[in-house]
């Protein structure tokens, strides 16, 4: 089946590639971007390991055809911050102790970082629904939200 | 036998990266007529796609490998809502859960059916998942499609030979089958404009607060006179207890014409109890389902007689 031509803007920097249509958003940053830090965990929407923002969005990348990406702006937890110059979040969950395996710890974040953009000082219960497509399954739950409360602005 | 169905169930269920959806030829229409044209031409084959959270994981699990998809998204008028029209307000098909659940058009007229889409999935899936796609994607339990039975919607539906409206609670034949043509494309729901002292609510039955699927949906619609007493309209729909999302006009009749008092609610969700017609799965049992509807049905006509009293009063 014939390849498409995508345009694809990722943590700033442009792309352009020929995928096949059934390439998810995913498997594109993962095997043909290497980056690696966006999850695959149960790769049906269910997880939120593989959350990213499209245009600002938090989005399952599992779901979204990379094709269907094409003209996109996409933030992965490598745009976020590096070891260097973490991002805000990053540290407070570094603060909190808010990792355990570290497996969910990209979804997690970057769900944190959407809900932040849209609401900078967000309750306990806003906080849960915007967590609720990220699955934690070492049960760390606390300490995210804790995390994420340090930053709220009061 | 059952075991054999399950075990097969598991494994499809439990299939990681490896195995790959099946390849398929890719268009994204900028415009209505082009996407009209590409759906007459690719026939039964083709996909349309809208936000893709059920489609993309039909095709991860090949139960559905179109030969085609044809995405939507390009079409800027799918994204609109219009609550200005003569005759009520127009949704685009592809506008997103999310869409509906905060905007101030929605959340002032229908605010039932904005509940409705904040208790779809998570909120990633309400940023992707849309109107149109949960109507066409056909599923008994879809949240948004009891509300929009009792607000009387009507689908917009074209094809390059006919435009044609249809009451959205004829458009279902049973589990993931619908009435649109497989040269059709869903282009808006028409919602008229409501009687004054109208209101609405859904009850979402579930086992957890996110991420699920109901086990029990009841939406209700109820009109009330001038002295907030008698009712002069009353519609009520149910999800997943049937194999279609299911209107209930007797129960509705029921109460038509009748003071809100406890007698009468009680008959009316007891109509709805006896309209439903539930299966067990994994869920839930048909006998707890059927038990309740008529809780249910009874909690939410209650809740909204004082939603209206408590709003004019």
């Amino acid at each position: 089946m014939a390849k498409v031509p995508i345009t694809i803007s990722v943590n700033g920097d442009t792309y352009e590639a020929l995928v096949k249509p059934s390439t998810t958003l995913l498997d594109f940053l993962r095997e043909h971007l290497f980056l690696t830090g966006t999850k695959k965990g149960c790769d049906t929407g269910e997880c939120g390991a593989c959350t990213v923002l499209l245009d600002g969005r938090a989005v399952n990348s599992c779901l979204v055809l990379a094709v269907d990406a094409n003209g996109g702006q996409v933030t992965t937890v490598e745009g976020l911050g590096d070891p260097e110059h973490p991002h805000p979040l990053q540290k407070a969950f570094i603060e909190h102790g808010a990792i355990q395996c570290g497996y969910c710890t990209p979804g997690m974040l970057i769900s944190s970082k959407a809900l932040l953009d849209r609401s900078p000082n967000p309750s306990e219960t806003e906080i849960k629904t915007a967590l609720a497509g990220n699955l934690c399954r070492c049960g760390g739950y606390l300490k995210i939200i804790e995390a994420i409360k340090s930053l709220a602005k009061v | 036998m059952n075991l054999q169905k399950c075990l097969d169930q598991t494994k499809k269920w439990t299939r990681f990266g490896g195995e790959q959806m099946k390849d398929f030829q890719y268009f994204s229409p900028g415009s209505l007529s082009e996407a009209i044209s590409l759906a007459a031409h690719s026939g039964p084959e083709a996909a349309l796609l809208a936000g893709g959270t059920d489609l993309v994981v039909q095709m991860k699990r090949n139960d559905r490998f179109p030969s085609c998809v044809i995405n939507l998204k390009r079409i800027s008028e799918f994204l609109r809502i219009d609550d200005r029209q003569e005759r009520g307000t127009l949704i685009g098909p592809l506008v997103t859960h999310h869409t509906l659940a905060e905007s101030p058009a929605i959340r002032e007229k229908f605010d039932f059916l904005s509940e409705a889409a904040l208790s779809i999935g998570t909120f990633q899936i309400r940023e992707r998942g849309t109107i149109g796609g949960n109507i066409c994607n056909g599923s008994p339990a879809a949240d948004t499609i009891p509300p929009l039975i009792c607000l009387g919607a009507k689908l917009r539906l074209r094809s390059s030979s006919e435009e044609r409206v249809i009451a959205i609670e004829d458009f279902f034949e049973g589990p993931q089958k619908t009435r649109l043509k497989s040269d059709e494309i869903l282009t808006g729901i028409e919602i008229p404009i409501l009687p004054p002292r109208t209101r609405g609510i859904y009850l979402k039955l579930g086992r957890r607060k996110a991420l699920e699927i109901a086990v029990v949906g009841v939406a209700v619609l109820l009109t009330l006179d001038e002295r907030q007493m008698t009712c002069t309209g009353a519609r009520i729909a149910l999800a997943s207890v049937a194999p279609i999302p299911l209107p209930c006009p007797r129960a509705g009749a029921v109460l038509v014409g009748q003071k809100m008092e406890n007698k009468v609610i009680e008959q009316a969700a007891r109509v709805a109890q006896e309209e439903s017609v539930p299966i067990s799965d994994l869920r839930g049992t048909a006998e707890y389902r059927r038990q309740m509807v008529y809780v249910l049905t009874k909690r939410a006509l209650n809740e909204v007689h004082r939603k209206i009293a408590g709003v004019n009063n």
